[in-house]
Parts: C-alpha cells; sequence; structure tokens
C-alpha cells in the first residue's frame, strides 16, 4: 500500500496545510517510508491476539460524575499563540455557512 | 414500494446527557452564561500527555436511553477519532463511536390509533461536542470577520448521537417524532431536551424517491432550534427538492442550512471531500467493557415511558387522548396529575382542573410544575369537595387562587375566605334538607321502605341537600340530620 500524489494533496487538505508542488514529492516519500514500516508490522503472527486493545476487561474503569475546576486556566490561555481577554484568537475561518 | 416523489427523511439527533462534569473530564458542563474558557483542563484543551476517562453517569444514561428505545445495548463497546481540522476541537479530532456504538436498533413510538407508527433506530451512540466559536466582526457574520474567538467551555461535553432509519414520511411525522423523544429523555431525566438552549439539536436527511421508487440523492439540513423550524424546514426543502426534479436538475448531495428568518435552506460551498473523517480506534481509551448485570440494573430503575403512561391515563381513567397527551408532556406534570388521584381526586376532575387553572398559573409565573406553591396534597381535598358538591366551582376558583397567592391549604382558603361563616347549619340547613326531601319524595320511600340497603339514595340524597346548600354545609352534619328526618 502506497501513497500517490493525488492522495497526499487530498490529506494536506483534510490537515489544512498548504502543500506546493515542491513539498508533495518529499511528503509523499515521508508517508511511504511510514506505511512500509506498517507493512512490515504486517508480517509478525497475531493469529492468537486479540486486535481490540484491553477487552479482556471485565469492566472498563470509569469516573464518578463530580464536577471539579482546573487551576491553570490562565496559564493555558497565556501559551496561546494570540489570547484575546478570556477567548483564544484563531485565524479567519474560511469554511461553513456563510462564505 | 414508495411512490414516487413521495420523501424519505431520517434524523440524527444529539443530546446533550444531563451531567455534573464532561465526557472525559471533570470539568463542569455548566457552561451557558459561564465566562469563556473557565470551565477548560488539559484533556479537554487536548494538551498532550493528558488521558481521556469516561464519566460512569454519562454510561448509565445512555444505555437507560437505549433499553427505552428497545435496542441492543453492546457489551464491549468502543471508541475512534473522527479526525477534522477545526478550530472548535483543539485535539483536531472528535472522540465519538464508529464501528461498535453503545447500542443499535430499537424503535420510537409515535402517532396515536390509526397514525400509530414505529420508527426504526439504527443506532446510539457516544461522543463529545465541540468548542464554541464567537466571530468577531461587527455584524456577527463569519465572512466579513477578520478572526474568530474560541470558547471551550463546551468542549468535551457528553452527546448521545441518535439516528433514526429513513423511514420517516413527512414534516408533521419529523416533527413528532423529535417531540416524542424529548419527551422520552425528560421523563428518563437524562437530559433537558431544550432545542433553544442546544440541548437537543435535529439533523435532517431528506431525499424524495425517484421515479423508479429507488431513493434519491439525499440532502442534509441543520440549524433547526424548534420543532417549528424543524417543520418548515422540511417543508421548504421537499417543495425545493421536487421543484428542481420538476424542472429535470438534479438534487445535489449537500449540506443546507436553515435560515429561520428568511424561511430557506440555503447551501454551504464547502467541498464534499471535506467530509473524510480518517476514523481509526481512540488509542487512549479502552474498550468500553460493561460490568456483568449494568444493563439489568439500568433495566430496573426505568421509569415508566410516557407513552404508556398516556395509554394508562385514556384506559384506567377514562381522560381524552387529548387530556392524556397534555397531562404525560412533561414528567412533573404526570407525577402531579397521579399524586392528585393518589389523594382522593377523581382523575377526570383533576385533569380539567389541572390543564385549565394550574397551568393558567403556570404560564403566568412562568414556572415549571416543580416550583408551584399547590402541592397536590392540598390540590387533591379541593378538588373533591367540589365533587361532593360542598363548593361550587367558581367558589373553589377564588379558594385556589387564595391557595396559590398565599401557599394556603384548601381549608385555610377557606377559613381565610369566610366561607364557613356562610355555613348552613340548625334551622336553616333543616329547611333545606325540607325542600330536598320534597322534591325526592320516591327516592324517600324507597330508604323508608328498606330498598336501599348499600345507601346509594342516602347518599344520592345528601349530594342534593348539598348541592342545594352550595357546598355551604357540614357533610357529617347533613348526613346526621338527614337520619333524624328519616327516622333511620
Amino acid at each position: 500500500m502506497a501513497v500517490g500524489e493525488e492522495e497526499v494533496r487530498h490529506i494536506a487538505l483534510l490537515a489544512r496545510l498548504h502543500v506546493t508542488d515542491q513539498e508533495t514529492e518529499p511528503l509523499q516519500r515521508h508517508l511511504n517510508d511510514i506505511l512500509e514500516h506498517f507493512e512490515r508490522l504486517k508480517g509478525l503472527d497475531l493469529v492468537n491476539v486479540d486486535p481490540f486493545a484491553r477487552e479482556d476487561l471485565d469492566a472498563t474503569p470509569w469516573r464518578e460524575d463530580v464536577a471539579c475546576s482546573w487551576e491553570g486556566r490562565e496559564e493555558a490561555l497565556s501559551e496561546a499563540p494570540v489570547r484575546d481577554g478570556d477567548f483564544f484568537r484563531v485565524p479567519r475561518i474560511l469554511e461553513g455557512n456563510d462564505e | 414500494m414508495r411512490q414516487p416523489g413521495s420523501p424519505v427523511i431520517g434524523l440524527e439527533i444529539h443530546v446533550q446527557v444531563a451531567t455534573e462534569s464532561k465526557l472525559f473530564c471533570a470539568c463542569s458542563t455548566d457552561y451557558i452564561g459561564a465566562v469563556p474558557n473557565t470551565h477548560v483542563c488539559p484533556v479537554c484543551l487536548g494538551q498532550p500527555g493528558s488521558l481521556p476517562v469516561i464519566n460512569g453517569r454519562v454510561v448509565e444514561y445512555a444505555v437507560r436511553t437505549a433499553l427505552a428505545l428497545g435496542a441492543r445495548v453492546g457489551k464491549s463497546t468502543r471508541f475512534h477519532r473522527k479526525n477534522y481540522f477545526y478550530p472548535d476541537l483543539p485535539k483536531a479530532y472528535q472522540i465519538s463511536q464508529y464501528d461498535r456504538p453503545l447500542a443499535e436498533g430499537g424503535a420510537l413510538p409515535i402517532g396515536e390509533g390509526e397514525n400509530r407508527k414505529e420508527i426504526p433506530i439504527t443506532r446510539l451512540h457516544l461522543e463529545e461536542d465541540a468548542g464554541k466559536l464567537v466571530h468577531s466582526a461587527a455584524d456577527g457574520r463569519l465572512g466579513h470577520s477578520e478572526y474568530s474567538l474560541v470558547d471551550y467551555n463546551r468542549g468535551g461535553v457528553p452527546l448521545m448521537e441518535i439516528v433514526s432509519e429513513p423511514e420517516i414520511s413527512t414534516p408533521a411525522e419529523a416533527r413528532e417524532y423529535v417531540a416524542t423523544l424529548r419527551q422520552l429523555v425528560r421523563y428518563l431525566g437524562v437530559s433537558d431536551g431544550d432545542m433553544e438552549k442546544g440541548s437537543l439539536r435535529v439533523d435532517a436527511n431528506v431525499s424524495l424517491t425517484g421515479a423508479d421508487g429507488k431513493l434519491g440523492t439525499k440532502v442534509e439540513i441543520k440549524n433547526m432550534n424548534s420543532l417549528r423550524a424543524l417543520e418548515r424546514a422540511l417543508d421548504y426543502e421537499i417543495a425545493r427538492q421536487a421543484d428542481l426534479i420538476r424542472k429535470g436538475e438534479s438534487v445535489r448531495q449537500e449540506t443546507r442550512h436553515w435560515d429561520d428568518g428568511n424561511g430557506l435552506t440555503c447551501g454551504t460551498r464547502g467541498k464534499e471531500e471535506a467530509h473524510d473523517y480518517r476514523y481509526f480506534p481512540e488509542p487512549d481509551l479502552p474498550a468500553l467493557v460493561l460490568p456483568d448485570g449494568f444493563v439489568e440494573k439500568q433495566r430496573d430503575i426505568m421509569p415508566e415511558m410516557p407513552w404508556i403512561l398516556k395509554e394508562r391515563f385514556v384506559t384506567d381513567w377514562g381522560l381524552s387522548l387529548q387530556d392524556a397527551a397534555v397531562l404525560t408532556e412533561l414528567p412533573g406534570l404526570s407525577r402531579y396529575v397521579e399524586d392528585c388521584v393518589r389523594e382522593g381526586a377523581d382523575p377526570q376532575r383533576a385533569a380539567n382542573w389541572i390543564r385549565t387553572e394550574v397551568l393558567r398559573v403556570l404560564n403566568e409565573k412562568r414556572i415549571g410544575i416543580e416550583d408551584f406553591g399547590v402541592p397536590a396534597e392540598n390540590l387533591s381535598p379541593l378538588l373533591v369537595k367540589i365533587d361532593r358538591g360542598e363548593l361550587s366551582t367558581t367558589l373553589a376558583k377564588t379558594v385556589f387562587d387564595r391557595m396559590v397567592a398565599e401557599g394556603l391549604t384548601a381549608l385555610e382558603a377557606l377559613e381565610k375566605i369566610g366561607a364557613p361563616s356562610g355555613r348552613l347549619t340548625g334551622e336553616r340547613l333543616r329547611n333545606v334538607i325540607e325542600r330536598v326531601l320534597e322534591k325526592e319524595s320516591s327516592a324517600v320511600e324507597e330508604i323508608k321502605s328498606g330498598k336501599d340497603p348499600k345507601g346509594k339514595k342516602r347518599g344520592f340524597l345528601c349530594g342534593q341537600i348539598m348541592r342545594e346548600a352550595r357546598g355551604q354545609a357540614d357533610p357529617e352534619e347533613v348526613a346526621k340530620t338527614l337520619s333524624r328526618f328519616l327516622g333511620c
């Protein structure tokens, strides 16, 4: 399984990345290197291994429904590329209804 | 086979689950009116290294909803990542369910009598809500804004997505389906079901059957914030598609937004290519395995389904369907009626009184039955007095208003109004009894000759006397005085 140039452009679009023609070829190579690695993993004998992570559980551990607030809010906001008062500011969005 | 041109509607409904904390972290779900980005933490902000842990109550509530719909609950299900890049999702994926949803199958019954229909359910799954974008342009329009502001308070709030099969045939049916589902989640106590607040969001898939009887191209409609908007949007969309087909044009597969102000749906120019979510299993969460006995335990604590309750009100109490529908619309109201009847009120009397008087007060005060100042155990004695003829309806209304205004019991209100002072006793009561006995002489004869072993006639006479006395006599005194008159 290898990705072609078209698929690289499609994935770039999904990831909202602007990829130039010059960048497409190296990206395609990188992605195919990764996929090749997974192809190698496919060669492992996993016949008796459950494909579903932790399905051996008798029951999934879960949380009580109790709300508590986090103290790090200021820190999170101040780490934002652009903070705008109580908000995170992001670039204008080019999709949706009003475009 | 469907008739060519007939509408085919399927609904996807997102229901916000009424929990204190979010689906995968302990942040509060109380986002309405909150200062932006105050209910956030590393998990719902998608910080590297943070790990989600599922909220047990969400699982309980979702299982209860699934059981109410008669769906099959999976013993072991799992979560997937739905990948898309948009600023309302800080992780760039939404944790949702894909190939193994929490529940599959089941149906929701809608309509009455001949129009009764079961709308089959495809699936019910859990997922997290996204954050909210606030647009900065002065006119509030996205297209004109320089940038957007993000508030993640809503991000990670638990949602149940309930998907119906495309077996809804008319906008009216769609409306009824949503109304019934809303009523259900309210009865189960799993959501407030408020469409305007966004706790219940409806997306509709609509297509028209082709000339060959096959399904046409479907269009998804979003942004309908009320039952009325849903019905209007579907009416509009069906007409729009029919028009396209009549003109020989084709319907484009797309997502359209309902514009309530202008009464039309408009297309988005987003590329359909973008609907490629690259789902894969969420590696940060183990499989969702329900403990042994969990589903059974949820089944045991299920309340009576509203549609069954409605039927019971009709068959057991002889209420009209319309009365039963109004009284079972909200769980609090149906409990109130049941409490009144348990306290001795006649069901029809209780139904009439609640529909007219109680609902009038609730509407005037803009409150729910939960905040109503007259508990069922206070209203019931008043209704009993009307039925016994001890109070005229007019006087009862005055008493009731007093009870509402001052939080009194029926007896306290009666005393305050001064009704007891006008009570018929002694000579005046004897006069009334004489008048009634003269008029009902045949009943008197029957009683005297022992033809009234069960006391029915005697009861009838007491009732007539109370009526004549306009409810202003003491029933015990009436009974005693009557016995003296009859000599037995």
